[in-house]
């Protein structure tokens, strides 16, 4: 038993899933179960899966989110360590390897996350290509009990960041939190990608998250004055 | 400078206004800044376009809106490079019921700096990316 295991949560991921589980059971170090939580997805995504034969659990819920999905998927998992992973994103083979060693070498560490790299879906992935820390779902991975801890990653309403309100409450219980130089994680990029289109309701999940990070520090002050 | 008109600096600043209050972000830097009750109104008025001179001596809480604590509260506005002066453009008019709401502040104009999400906004470089097919695109309860 290797220890840990894996959540993907998904949604109409059918044209990426199949890529993305087979860089998981392609590490050098397997996991010792793998969850894919389909959230609602209206493609043939389970159908993909079930056609992949391996050992992959599909849990199904009402599309809720990436962050309900998530937590969903960990709450179905007892390993001392838990990896997440988008279903559209792929690691590289050592990913795994690299952050149970560094678990290992650093009792005091909390979550352990890797440098990521873009790559284009229309074309190989270009290892030359700049890398930057990867603060992200598909990079993490973390003690179970922090999860306890920490509580349910919740998406903000009708948006995105709730990887980036769910690491900073992390942050903000004092736990450790790593970052691996290494880029061990490859991050998939649509396809006439460079259209500079903004988008509305990622924005406004940010700034939710930005006014509950001020909301907890008032309340800290409050609690602490 | 109070005759003047602001508008917001660049796309990268995305803002919002919950039950009153702002949150602005810099998309750019992963910097994000909050507001008092009264800067909140001010920020928003001047983020739509109502000139400063519009807003000095209104009424906000107990007293009423100086220049002076004006053009200082601009000036940072300014230095974080949330808004930029916007000479050209006709200035709005300030609504009454923005106008209500500033009346009913406590607290003196202020905006905050906070970074401590920096380096977890910032790695998402939103423009780069296409929307996915999936997610973002979550049901909305409409």
């Amino acid at each position: 038993m290797s220890g840990y295991s894996v959540v993907i949560p998904a949604f109409n991921a059918a044209t990426t899933i199949a890529e993305t589980l087979r860089s998981v059971v392609a590490q050098s170090i397997k996991p010792d179960d793998i969850v894919v939580v389909d959230d609602g997805s209206t493609d043939d995504m389970a159908a993909v899966i079930n056609a992949l034969d391996l050992k992959v659990r599909l849990l199904r819920q009402e599309n809720a989110g990436p962050g309900s999905a998530t937590t969903r998927g960990i709450a179905a998992l007892s390993t001392p360590f838990i990896a997440t992973l988008d279903a559209d994103d792929l690691w590289l083979p050592t990913k795994i390897e690299e952050q149970l060693a560094h678990f290992r070498r650093f009792a005091q560490v909390a979550g352990v996350f890797t440098h990521w790299r873009n790559f284009r879906h229309d074309r190989p992935d270009a290892p030359d290509a700049g890398a930057v820390p990867g603060w992200s779902r598909s990079t993490m991975m973390i003690r179970r009990e922090v999860f306890d801890a920490v509580g349910p990653i919740v998406d903000p309403p009708g948006g995105r960041g709730e990887m980036i309100d769910w690491i900073a409450r992390a942050r903000e219980a004092g736990l450790a939190l790593d970052m691996l130089d290494e880029a061990l994680t490859l991050r998939r990029i649509r396809p006439g990608s460079l259209s500079y289109g903004r988008d509305a309701t990622r924005d406004r999940g940010y700034l939710e998250v930005a006014r509950l990070a001020m909301q907890r520090r008032a309340r800290n002050r409050t609690e602490s004055s | 400078m109070q005759q003047l008109v602001y508008a917001v600096a660049s796309k990268d600043i995305v803002f919002e206004s919950f039950d009153g209050e702002a949150v602005v972000l810099d998309l750019s830097t992963g910097k994000y800044f909050g507001f008092s009750d009264s800067g909140s109104r001010v920020w928003e008025a001047l983020s739509s376009g109502v000139a400063a001179h519009a807003l000095v001596g209104q009424t906000a809480g107990t007293s009423t809106i100086r220049l002076a604590e004006l053009e200082s509260f601009i000036a940072q506005l300014l230095e974080f490079g949330l808004l930029v002066p916007a000479a050209d453009t006709p200035a709005q008019p300030i609504s009454g019921a923005l106008l209500a709401e500033l009346a009913g502040t406590s607290e003196p104009l202020k905006v905050d700096i906070h970074d401590d999400l920096a380096d977890l906004i910032v790695v998402d470089p939103i423009h780069e990316v296409e929307e996915p097919r999936g997610w973002p695109a979550v049901k909305q309860a409409s």
